[in-house]
């Protein structure tokens, strides 16, 4: 068969313009496998009172954290501050104002969404992040090389780097407790710790379910919003409050998972190596083109 | 090759990012004035605290409590190319008592003031109603300079302020009225629900979606709060203008043509809030002639008891309490005390018993049953609904749980009020079946039988517990005692004192399901523990908390929310939970 050679140009431009933008749409990190069987935290900030169990918990828990004293987490005077998740902890319980009523203040527990598209997972280009079919989002410190590019792609700014740390730094985030607990059958210690039992480990559907029947139940108490649900694409865990997220210092996000924006382009760029081979190559021309023009002066 | 290209021109924007952001941050670094800049601010914004500190001590002074009128007029001007003035009205009118309001404000025909500004209004236009503004005020403050008097600004920034938060604009879809309460911010965007907004408009009739966006008003705070015409102030009006109803209210030609061929004397029920057939005295255009004029003309006869000329006197912001209110008259409104509201002979639900005398003591103003009329509901509400009443049908007025103006939904606000949130917080609100029968008894004898709970020696005189221990966390934590006695005594006296209460507080063991809340317990029956329930280990398909779960939010949700003292219901830790002597313990177990 003869083939034209404008038309075998054609082509192979459409073909793999396809290929560079993906044919479908599709991303690597939409790609996973979300399972109905997922596991997930509901976060009912209504009903904590910033008694701060859930962070000595987790201190205890994770002996990679530097060691706290038990008594330092009853100092309240740390609510002056809006702390975040640094390398020393994975999680921070935080104090808000209450619009509603000044005197009761509202106090909401922080750590890793663990997002059901996570970017992080997509940003890392040495594989250091994975998602494991549980739902929890997980670091492997021997592959990372310390680029910090999911610190950079998280739109919770949940990673932590251990900046102090010169030889062997590793970034930080809250593990689900996922090899202390989670695959032991254990809920993670935080949940265990609670004593008001704000948060509630269970399926991910069967979570969902119960914070629309709180808000059906409760109407006044709650902002009709159960955050995580959609946001990014869904997080495992999921938040309740009866006072705006945004108040709640929750970033206001799209529905669309985060690596959908940031992947096209990412991949793009190295696709089958091409586009630095194209650029070697018109860099190559150049220098054979005025070789040529010197040789022939 | 198109890829290679586009890669390529990719490759060469992100490229132009990384210098231009590379650049931009050794700017800022090399360049001294760009920090200094950052500090000056922060300085400034700690000046400002420091300074603001002895106004806000100053709450007696006159000046600190003149609160703006913002001169913006939406409608007129919509977008305004300069901030909004922020008038002190009181400063003004202070500064010219000896002029008096003719400085600023015309007459009617009838010689009375009418509080528009400027005196000569010319609406025909924006500029030309900017102009009449610009005349007023600076024509005035020009002359009162020729006259070497202290005055106020002559040029544009000293009126017009320049605050950024007054050219912030909201925009905020309309929703049906039903969906508002998604109006939380999450749900400022049509995409939230609709993943094609402009499909969803287009099927709803073709409309624009973007139709669907308001422009809100720009965010002016500090303006007066609205005048909360109460019995307290009624009943000032009723004794000086010796019950005088038409000085303020109005009544309907056809109504008082009715009560002239019966030969009454017209009712509470007849005098409406309206002034005439169309201006309303809730509304500040008819209400400022009304009210101000009368003052003025009192104070000019130099009657003895006048009312206030002056925006703060006026606009308060004071809310009454009821306590406050207790000594009070409420209006007199030949209504009788005890009815029996049944709409229909054959209804399917008993007549509902209902003392208005009752319920006027526990309101602030007529207002907050009757709206702005005084008339009976199911004139507007009727039986399936009808335009004057909004639509909503005379069973829905009574039963709506989630409006204020609903019997159901006044008791529900009630109940989550300061003494009955306690146990009602972790109760599901709204009508529950069985309590139909409380209200619908059929019979007015039914209001008599309002019933004052036992005192928990007397029901249980022998089995009652008069403390016990909780030692849940007794590694950690000395036991954490319940005077369970004590609650039971106090619950049991805020019951009685609470109208409300002992109407719909049945059973006599209604506390008890405070707590025990498997429903009200008969006496010789044994307590089920909390422990048969509420295992210690978390069921992942109940939604049953765990034992620690369930007292920690029994216990702390009730001190939470009954507004006690510290000390009589701790809500910290420690309050509970004695720290255990760890060192002691130890030589125990040696």
């Amino acid at each position: 068969m003869h083939v034209k050679r404008r038309t075998f140009l054609k082509q192979a431009t459409g073909l793999s313009s396809l290929a560079l933008f993906g044919k479908d749409g599709t991303t690597e990190a939409s790609r996973l496998q979300v399972s109905s069987d997922q596991s997930g935290v509901l976060v009912d900030t209504t009903l904590c009172v910033g008694c701060r169990s859930c962070e000595k918990a987790c201190n205890e828990i994770n002996e990679d954290l530097p060691r706290k004293p038990a008594g330092s987490f009853k100092d309240e005077s740390v609510f002056e501050n809006r702390r975040r998740m640094d390398y020393g902890a994975y999680t921070v319980v935080n104090r808000y104002k209450n619009d509603n009523d000044l005197q009761k203040p509202v106090y909401a527990k922080f750590q890793c969404m663990h997002c059901l598209y996570p970017a992080c997972v997509s940003a890392c280009i040495v594989g250091a992040f994975s998602r494991e079919a549980n739902g929890a989002v997980i670091y492997d410190p021997w592959k990372c090389i310390g680029c910090r590019y999911c610190m950079a792609a998280c739109p919770f700014q949940v990673p932590a780097y251990e900046f102090s740390n010169v030889l062997t730094p590793q970034v930080r985030k809250c593990t689900f407790c996922f090899d202390t607990r989670l695959t032991k059958g254990k809920v993670p210690a935080c949940v265990q710790s609670c004593p008001m039992e704000v948060m509630t480990f269970g399926k991910r559907t069967d979570l969902i379910k119960q914070a629309q029947a709180k808000i059906k139940t409760f109407p006044d108490r709650y902002v009709p919003h159960i955050y995580g649900e959609k946001e990014v694409g869904g997080t495992a865990w999921l938040y309740l409050s009866g006072i705006p997220f945004t108040a709640l210092d929750f970033p206001h996000l799209g529905y669309h998972p985060a690596p959908g924006y940031t992947e096209p382009i990412q991949h793009a760029i190295f696709k089958w190596f091409l586009p630095p081979l194209g650029v070697y190559a018109a860099l190559g021309g150049i220098m054979w083109y005025l070789k040529n023009k010197k040789a022939q002066e | 090759m198109k890829n290679t290209w586009t890669a390529l021109i990719l490759m060469g924007c992100i490229g132009i990012c990384f210098f231009l952001l590379g650049r931009g941050t050794t700017l800022s670094s090399e360049e001294g004035p760009g920090e200094g800049l950052i500090e000056e601010v922060i300085i400034e914004e700690e000046d400002i605290e420091i300074t603001r500190q002895p106004d806000a001590v100053q709450t007696g002074n006159e000046e600190s409590v003149e609160r703006a009128i913002f001169i913006s007029i939406p409608d007129a001007f919509e977008d305004l190319d300069r901030a909004p003035v922020k008038f002190y009205h009181d400063k003004h009118a202070l500064a010219l008592e000896k002029e008096g309001c003719e400085k600023c404000h015309s007459r009617d025909e009838e010689n009375k003031f009418l509080f528009t500004f400027p005196k000569e209004r010319d609406e025909s236009s924006r500029d030309a109603l900017m102009n009449s503004y610009h005349d007023g005020c600076i024509g005035c403050h020009q002359e009162m300079t020729d006259g070497g008097e202290k005055t106020g600004p002559l040029t544009c920034g000293e009126c017009h302020v320049i605050e950024e938060s007054y050219h912030k604009k909201e925009y905020l879809p309309i929703m049906p009225e039903y969906y508002e309460v998604l109006r939380d911010t999450y749900h400022k965007d049509c995409l939230a629900c609709h993943q094609d907004p402009a499909k969803a408009a287009e099927d709803a009739g073709g409309l624009d979606w973007k139709s669907f966006y308001v422009k809100e008003q720009p965010l002016l705070e500090e303006t007066w709060p609205e005048v909360l015409f109460d019995y307290y102030i009624h009943d000032k009006h009723d004794k000086t203008l010796e019950e005088k109803c038409e000085l303020c209210h109005y009544i309907s030609p056809k109504r008082e043509k009715e009560l002239a061929d019966e030969g009454k004397e017209p009712t509470c029920k007849d005098w409406l809030r309206e002034i005439d057939e169309e201006q309303s005295l809730t509304e500040r255009e008819t209400a400022h002639p009304r009210c101000i004029n009368c003052h003025l003309e009192r104070k000019d006869a130099n009657e003895e008891k006048t009312g206030p000329i002056y925006c703060k006197d006026c606009h308060t912001g004071i809310e009454r309490t009821l306590e406050e209110m207790a000594d009070v008259p409420r209006p007199e409104c030949e209504q009788e005390e005890k009815i029996l509201i049944q709409i229909e002979e054959d209804a399917r639900a008993k007549g509902v018993a209902f003392n208005h005398k009752a319920h006027q003591e526990k309101t602030r103003s007529c207002q907050e049953c009757h709206h702005e009329t005084l008339r009976s509901c199911k004139e507007c509400h009727t039986l399936t609904g009808s335009d004057e009443g909004d639509g909503i049908t005379l069973a829905e007025a009574y039963h709506e749980v989630s409006s204020p103006w609903s019997c159901i939904g006044c008791h529900e606000t009630e109940k989550q009020k300061e003494n009955c949130a306690g146990c009602h917080h972790l109760m599901e609100s709204g009508l529950v079946e069985s309590a139909c029968d409380t209200c619908h008894t059929g019979s007015l004898d039914s209001l008599d039988v309002a019933k004052k709970l036992p005192q928990p020696e007397e029901l249980f005189p022998e089995d009652l517990k008069d403390e016990l221990e909780i030692n849940m966390l007794e590694n950690e934590y000395k036991p954490s005692p319940v005077l369970h006695k004590q609650i039971v005594k106090k619950l049991t006296d805020i019951s009685n004192e609470n109208t409300l209460a002992s109407y719909f507080h049945v059973e006599e063991t209604t506390i008890c399901a405070g707590c025990h809340h498997l429903g009200p317990i008969e006496k010789n029956q044994t307590i089920a523990q909390c422990s048969t329930c509420h295992t210690t280990r978390k069921e992942p398909e109940r939604e049953t908390p765990t034992l620690l779960g369930a007292y920690h939010q029994q216990c702390l949700g009730c001190h939470k929310h009954m507004g006690g003292t510290e000390e009589e219901m701790p809500q910290d830790c420690a309050g509970c939970h004695k720290e255990k002597d760890l060192n002691q313990t130890e030589a125990e177990k040696q």
